[in-house]
């Protein structure tokens, strides 16, 4: 129970692009344990013509914790709501085991738990409240959805808020009540649509800590996200997707192979500050507001301290740190913008 | 060390034994979400079936006439079992969409008809309760002898069942919330003043008598009468059926709307 | 008017001279008569629901009222017509703006905030125009009256909205939730419709609501406005334009203390 599935599951984690053999156990389709989530060619069109999601495939396998990684108006929302049957497709399938979702939302929705990217309507329940009702509504028995709450309390550290109707609480423990209420009685798929917005840092590791214990309970869980280093910390594959498509998918680190001998330098610039002239060692840089970000070979790495360093002496920069490459490169060269990070990259 | 989320595979939950159980705790967490407004809703009740009955009076110069007295004490009943099924929960769901908890809610794993059947509990609960209230009130201000038969079961249960469907057709067929408050008040004012509910229809124009008769507003009122007595009236059986039609229609209305996923 | 436009402008202005603070009223004043042009369907369609349907409503509940009784009523509409603009439409209005978080930006530019509650104030009681034309307009069809129009009406009716839009702000200024706020306007009006002299005689009610009522608006509403329209209909008007000047005193002072409580 610790998050990752045994080795005689037969579960495959951190699957590499291009492996597209059915390597899940579907031996017994019967056990839901056993049941992937297919989606097949998925095309949605907004009535106006807006094209959200453009023929986009994908599997998530039970047990395993995979990415939608975006900009905002990317598709991803847009995509998990026709899994949990709010929206119905243009054309294209979702299957979860022996089930078409798009057929039959009513099984979609007792077969998956969904947290929205709003706010949950809880203003008038109590925080364990919430939880418990959600639990028995999802077919959990008193019993269980009694001690399982507790867990999940303990485990997010709400027990100050245990009691504290919803309208009081803040936006962040709002959302942990809310992940809360949508594990407690987890569906064979668990969609979490930016769960960790406004959580603060702290209970943001808690949080994916759980998630990967729902992962290890056999649930397949997308997580929807436009924060690149969460991606890359608590999945175990993602997809990068934007203006409706699927650009490519794979584990965090088969999309760092390519930099696989690059370090990234970053530079804390003073304010005001000029653009200082980039040295040829530095592959690539960009700039956003006061930080400096270059690529450089990991040989170059004395140069380029010595080179940072002198920036400082100069009264230039401030700081520097040099530290390995990030997620976010790979995704600003696919989707051409930065994510929404602060680019400091904290967690 | 915390237990396995999944220990056991989901089943699908079909058969009525898993939908009572979905219908109780539907029930709960729809209370228990509306748990800030119960005394408003008590107030309401109490206002609309104490509050219009002695109100009445004032409209006169004098004692009220005898006939107007039997209308509106066998009137007011009704409005207290339409209330927060027609007028006060289209505007919850019309607030979900505010707060943008609308899509949150029509994914939760229960039935829509447990949903359905929660407010319809809230509904009966709320507006018996305003009922009884307002024949009291009728009796001590005016002195009015109502005989009360077991009739006024099936037609309280009816009512009831025509004005959640209603409702619920309104709050999940109209979009935006503002026109759904609109509804909702043009509504209770048409109810109120332009349908031989609370006044005979002899006071009315004739164009607007015969408005009524396709709306189920007059039906409403034969069907009380026939069970409260007071007012007399005719054609029981078919006021019975048009609100059955009324249930009916708002129903598909609704699940068309609920099951549309644009 | 976009909100960048609004924030430069305001800024460049100076906040203490005379002439600064109409400029800033006036700026104020576009921005929020194209913020809230969208109301004015709901709003004219609640005044004149509330108007000329209560006036009209009325006459099906009490079939056989006297030429006076008539006169009475008809011009008592107004007064009908114009409570929803202070108990329903200023406060969702409000509350609506408050949900979007428009106050937290309101609030946050240099401009005094007297001047943004006088336009507000003055957006809100030209809203109420055309239900009110609209109201009278519908009664005396129906009930085939004619009024007789004195020059009071317009300080009559300038008060009265007035006083409802500043009671209204007051109001939903004091109490936070938009959907209790909703509730308790729901329920104010029905009480009010049903329990105030505007529509009929003060001598149909028993005194001690007529005593309630010498310090409520309401009636006092219904006075000055048909004093306005008709002859020898009303008395003690002075009185009942006094109570309204202090009604309107009490919802800014209302407005005024929330807002400096904010500060």
């Amino acid at each position: 129970m610790d998050g990752s599935p045994g080795p005689d599951s037969g579960r495959p984690v951190g699957t590499s692009p291009g492996d597209g053999a059915m390597t899940a156990g579907m031996d017994d389709p019967e056990r839901a344990d056993r049941w992937s989530l297919t989606v097949t060619d998925l095309r949605k069109v907004y009535r106006r013509g807006v094209v959200a999601n453009d023929g986009i495939s994908l599997r998530v396998d039970p047990g395993e914790v995979y990415g939608l990684l975006g900009p905002n108006g990317a598709g991803k929302t847009t995509l998990v709501k026709q899994v949990i049957g709010l929206l119905k497709p243009t054309s294209g399938s979702i299957r979860l085991g022996p089930h078409d979702l798009v057929a039959r939302p009513s099984v979609a929705r007792q077969l998956c738990s969904f947290l929205p990217q709003a706010q949950l309507p809880i203003d008038a329940l109590h925080a364990d409240e919430a939880i418990e009702l959600t639990g028995l509504i999802r077919g959990g028995d008193a019993a269980s959805v009694r001690r399982r709450t507790g867990e999940l309390i303990d485990a997010l550290e709400l027990g100050t808020w245990r009691r504290t109707l919803g309208t009081r609480l803040s936006g962040g423990v709002r959302r942990l009540v809310g992940f809360a209420m949508v594990t407690v009685c987890p569906g064979a798929v668990v969609i979490l649509d930016e769960p960790t917005n406004d959580v603060d840092p702290l209970r943001r590791r808690l949080l994916w800590d759980e998630i990967r214990r729902v992962a290890g309970g056999g649930a397949a869980v997308v997580l929807v996200t436009h924060n690149v280093l969460e991606a890359e910390k608590a999945v175990d594959r993602l997809a990068i997707v934007d203006h409706g498509r699927l650009l490519a998918e794979g584990t965090p680190s088969s999309f760092k192979v390519e930099s696989r001998d690059q370090l990234r330098l970053h530079v804390m610039l003073r304010p005001g500050a000029g653009d200082p002239e980039m040295p040829p060692f530095v592959l690539r840089s960009a700039r956003t507001g006061n930080n400096l970000v270059a690529v450089i070979a990991e040989a170059d790495a004395g140069t380029a301290i010595g080179w940072a360093r002198t920036l400082v002496d100069e009264g230039i920069a401030e700081e520097y740190a040099l530290g390995a490459t990030t997620l976010e490169d790979a995704y600003i060269a696919l989707t051409g913008r930065a994510s929404l990070d602060d680019v400091n990259g904290e967690v | 060390m915390v237990t396995a989320p999944l220990a056991e595979m989901p089943r699908l939950r079909s058969g009525p034994g898993d939908w009572l159980r979905a219908y109780v705790v539907m029930t709960r967490w729809t209370v228990a979400s509306l748990r800030l407004f119960i005394p408003l809703l008590v107030v309401i009740e109490i206002l609309t079936g104490v509050g219009f009955v002695l109100g009445f009076g004032l409209f006169f110069h004098g004692p009220a006439p005898s006939r107007s007295v039997l209308y509106i004490s066998t009137g007011v009943p009704i409005i207290t079992l339409y209330v927060v099924g027609l007028i006060f929960l289209p505007q919850v769901v019309a607030q979900e969409r505010l707060a943008h908890t609308y899509d949150y809610v029509q994914s939760m794993a229960a039935p829509r008809s447990t949903r359905f059947a929660a407010w319809y509990s809230l509904n009966l609960v709320a507006g018996v309760f305003g009922m009884i209230a307002s024949l009291v009130a009728a009796s001590l201000r005016y002195g009015v002898d109502l005989r009360v038969t077991p009739a006024v079961v099936p037609a309280t249960l009816l009512i009831c069942l025509a004005s959640s469907a209603l409702g619920f057709a309104i709050g999940h067929a109209v979009s935006l919330p503002m026109l759904t408050n609109i509804l909702s008040q043009v509504l209770n004012f048409f109810v109120i003043g332009f349908s031989p509910v609370c006044f005979p229809p002899d006071q009315m124009p004739a164009w607007l008598v015969s408005v009524n008769q396709g709306l189920p507003f007059a039906s409403m009122s034969i069907v009380m009468r026939s069970a409260i007595g007071g007012v007399p009236v005719s054609g029981v059986a078919g006021a019975y059926a048009v609100l059955a039609a009324w249930t009916g229609a708002s129903l598909l209305v609704a699940v068309a709307a609920v099951m549309r996923r644009s | 008017m976009s909100a960048q436009p609004l924030a430069a402008t305001l800024l460049g202005r100076s906040p203490r001279r005379p002439a600064g603070w109409l400029r800033a009223y006036l700026v104020m004043l576009r921005f929020d008569l194209s913020s809230q042009r969208t109301w004015l369907p709901f709003a004219v369609a609640m005044q004149i629901l509330l108007g000329a349907g209560m006036a009209i409503i009325y006459g099906f509940y009490v079939p056989h009222l006297p030429r006076a009784g008539i006169l009475y009523l008809v011009s008592g509409a107004p007064a009908l017509s114009l409570i929803p603009l202070g108990m329903v439409i200023v406060p969702a209005l409000t509350g609506q703006q408050r949900t979007a978080g428009t106050f937290d930006f309101l609030w946050s530019l240099p401009v005094a905030r007297g001047i943004q509650v006088a336009s507000t104030l003055t957006v809100c009681s030209l809203i109420a125009v055309p239900g009110v034309v609209a109201t009278l307009a519908l009664a005396t069809w129906r009930y085939g009256v004619t009024l007789s129009i004195s020059p009071a009406v317009i300080p009559a009716f300038l008060l009265t909205s007035l006083m409802a839009s500043s009671v209204g702000l007051g109001l939903a200024h004091l109490v936070r939730n938009p959907m209790v706020v909703n509730l308790v306007t729901n329920i104010l009006i029905f009480l009010v419709l049903l329990y105030s002299p505007i529509s009929f005689p003060k001598s149909q009610f028993p005194t001690w609501l007529a005593d309630v009522h010498e310090g409520l608006p309401f009636y006092h509403m219904a006075v000055v406005i048909r004093a306005s329209l008709t002859t020898g209909l009303a008395t003690d008007v002075g009185t009942s334009y006094l109570v309204l000047g202090a009604w309107t005193l009490a919802g800014w002072l209302a407005v005024g203390w929330v807002m400096s409580r904010r500060r």
